[in-house]
């Protein structure tokens, strides 16, 4: 009898403590962890209906089609005095009307951020993606890719400011790429590591002068041969500059040390410079300009080691009225296969990509939990490489729910 | 023995109260705690809920860099470990509320306004002495400024560089940028 007593009036106590209020009203704070938990994830539902003239990116542009892109997305954030925790999902589901096609994708990223002292952070993050396998063309690097892929991104990052004058920062991480289809992904599953130390000087206490200098070492590896290995050593030295409420500068210079894990491709020296200009003088409008010159990346082609980079973004943003705003932005990048770069019984040609981008889009917040997104982008593809020129345009409308 | 135990009572309880009224003074009396610029834009982006826009390892430089990027500063920008004053504190939450049009608006007749004072004031130290003083002289004689020289609230030294005595009338451009680009908004 004691027993049924004493089950019935913890049952009581049990749903009076922690089950009744997480039903009540907002006002009362449920002592469940779960409950508190659910109602700080942020949904967000967006569907997109976009036009695109070329769906396949190919030179003759004969496929137009009409795609319907259903996203759900999930987040949760903590920020604490000490620390942040952050974690992301997004599903998206895209449909071609015209080709019948669907095509799946996930990606989720997670961060944790804690600062024992306030001079000391560390910070953890992993970002992951993954596209289902389909013949819609994805770009990654050097190549356009009607291909599926896994791609996972886990980092970690240390600061430590030594002096108000002095900081010092750290970063490492490792990438992993992995195309589904087995048939098509020798020259392109790759695993990245990195590694960079860098030293910051504030010439004033504003901080409007900062110099830095630096040191990374890179490695990438391709898991299905062996003659693409390289290893990246690089020394940077570079300066930020600050007009207070007005404009922001930064300069970098970078002395590669390239060597080609197979002795039969030619080891390389490079020198590449960085800079990178952005308004910041108003909430409502920026201007920012980034321009990269001479930068050796890893090619992910079947006849070059790496490639050469020149490459430019000029964008600019305005917010309108406090519910819209605009944005307007074009990119330009060379890309350079030289001669010196091609891999041993390829034929030694110097072949070059040139690649523009615009993009314009309005963002309309209709109500507090709806926006409306329209964007037209356009992308021309001058290449030398067979059957890879191309020019699309995209023209699309997307509602974002979030709640 | 029974009027013993009261006394003590008694006696404790004025000392508990005294102790208790002695903290409460010492309390009120306390200095409000002041914060550093970079210790207010840690809040400032907590608040906001911008930690999401933060480098992975962020320190608290990375949030004034974060707040400096989007365009909210002091009119003469941040000083990291500086304590905030009231006036950078109205300036910082005006622009974090989009009112970044009437601070500069503000800040922009309060130059107007100083530039006016330093001219009159030049003038009358001709009149009473017969010959001009240079600038710096003037700014720093307490019979002309007594509670010291008018400052500029973008943290711009005032100067005579034509010699005309009249105080250069300023370039700044970030208050005709702002005053561009409202001609595109409607706020």
């Amino acid at each position: 009898m004691k027993s049924k007593r004493f089950l019935m009036l913890s049952t009581a106590f049990l749903f009076c403590c922690f089950v009744r209020p997480a039903f009540s009203g907002p006002a009362t704070k449920p002592l469940l962890p779960i409950f508190d938990f659910l109602n700080d994830i942020e949904y967000t539902s967006r569907f997109k209906i976009e036009y695109d003239d070329n769906i396949f990116s190919v030179e003759d542009r004969q496929d137009s089609d009409f795609r319907q892109v259903f996203t759900q997305g999930l987040s949760y954030r903590l920020p604490k005095e000490n620390y942040y925790f952050e974690w992301g999902y997004t599903g998206n589901y895209a449909y071609y009307d015209q080709e019948a096609t669907g095509l799946l994708g996930h990606s989720a990223n997670v961060l944790y951020s804690y600062r024992p002292f306030s001079n000391v952070s560390i910070g953890l993050r992993d970002d992951y993606n993954w596209l289902g396998d389909s013949k819609i063309s994805t770009t990654l690097g050097d190549r356009v890719f009607a291909l599926g892929y896994i791609q996972n991104t886990p980092a970690v990052e240390v600061k430590y400011e030594l002096s108000p004058s002095y900081t010092l920062k750290a970063d490492t991480y490792y990438q992993f790429l992995d195309v589904v289809d087995s048939s098509n992904d020798d020259f392109i599953d790759n695993k990245r590591v990195g590694i960079s130390s860098q030293l910051e000087y504030n010439f004033t206490p504003q901080k409007s002068l900062v110099g830095f200098l630096g040191l990374g070492y890179s490695r990438i590896d391709f898991s299905q041969t062996v003659e693409k290995a390289s290893t990246t050593q690089r020394l940077f030295v570079g300066v930020t500059e600050k007009i207070p409420g007005l404009i922001k500068l930064t300069q970098e210079i970078g002395f590669a040390d390239i060597d080609m894990e197979e002795n039969s491709n030619m080891d390389d020296a490079n020198i590449d410079y960085k800079f990178s200009a952005e308004t910041i003088f108003s909430v409502y409008t920026k201007l920012n300009l980034a321009i990269n010159l001479s930068t050796r990346n890893p090619s992910l082609r079947s006849d070059y080691t790496q490639y050469t980079s020149n490459a430019a973004v000029l964008g600019v943003s305005h917010v309108i009225s406090p519910k819209t705003s605009a944005g307007l932005s074009y990119s330009y990048e060379d890309q350079d296969f030289l001669a010196s770069d091609v891999l041993i019984g390829q034929p030694k040609v110097h072949k070059n990509t040139r690649v523009q981008g615009l993009e314009f889009d309005i963002v309309r917040k209709i109500k507090s939990w709806l926006t409306l997104d329209l964007k037209y982008e356009y992308t021309k593809r001058d290449t030398d490489f067979e059957q890879e020129g191309y020019i699309d345009n995209r023209y699309s409308a997307t509602f974002t729910v979030k709640y | 023995m029974k009027k013993n135990i009261f006394s003590f009572g008694l006696l404790f309880a004025a000392v508990a109260t005294l102790i208790f009224l002695g903290s409460a003074l010492a309390q009120d009396q306390e200095e409000p705690q002041r914060l550093t610029q970079e210790e207010f834009a840690v809040e400032l982006v907590r608040q906001m809920r911008m930690d999401q826009l933060l480098p992975t390892a962020a320190l608290p430089s990375d949030c004034v860099e974060l707040l400096d990027r989007i365009g909210i500063a002091p009119l003469k920008g941040w000083n990291h470990k500086a304590f905030l004053t009231r006036e950078e504190y109205l300036v910082i939450m005006a622009k974090a509320h989009g009112r970044e049009g009437i601070v500069h608006e503000k800040a922009v007749s309060v130059e107007e306004k100083n530039r006016e004072v330093i001219n009159v004031k030049w003038q009358e130290a001709q009149q009473k002495s017969g010959q001009w003083l240079s600038l710096d002289e003037l700014l720093n004689n307490r019979e002309y400024f007594p509670q010291g020289a008018p400052k500029s609230p973008y943290g711009v030294k005032y100067k005579d560089a034509n010699g005309d005595h009249k105080v250069d009338p300023l370039f700044l451009p970030i208050a005709d940028l702002i005053k561009m680009t409202e001609i595109f908004s409607s706020r």
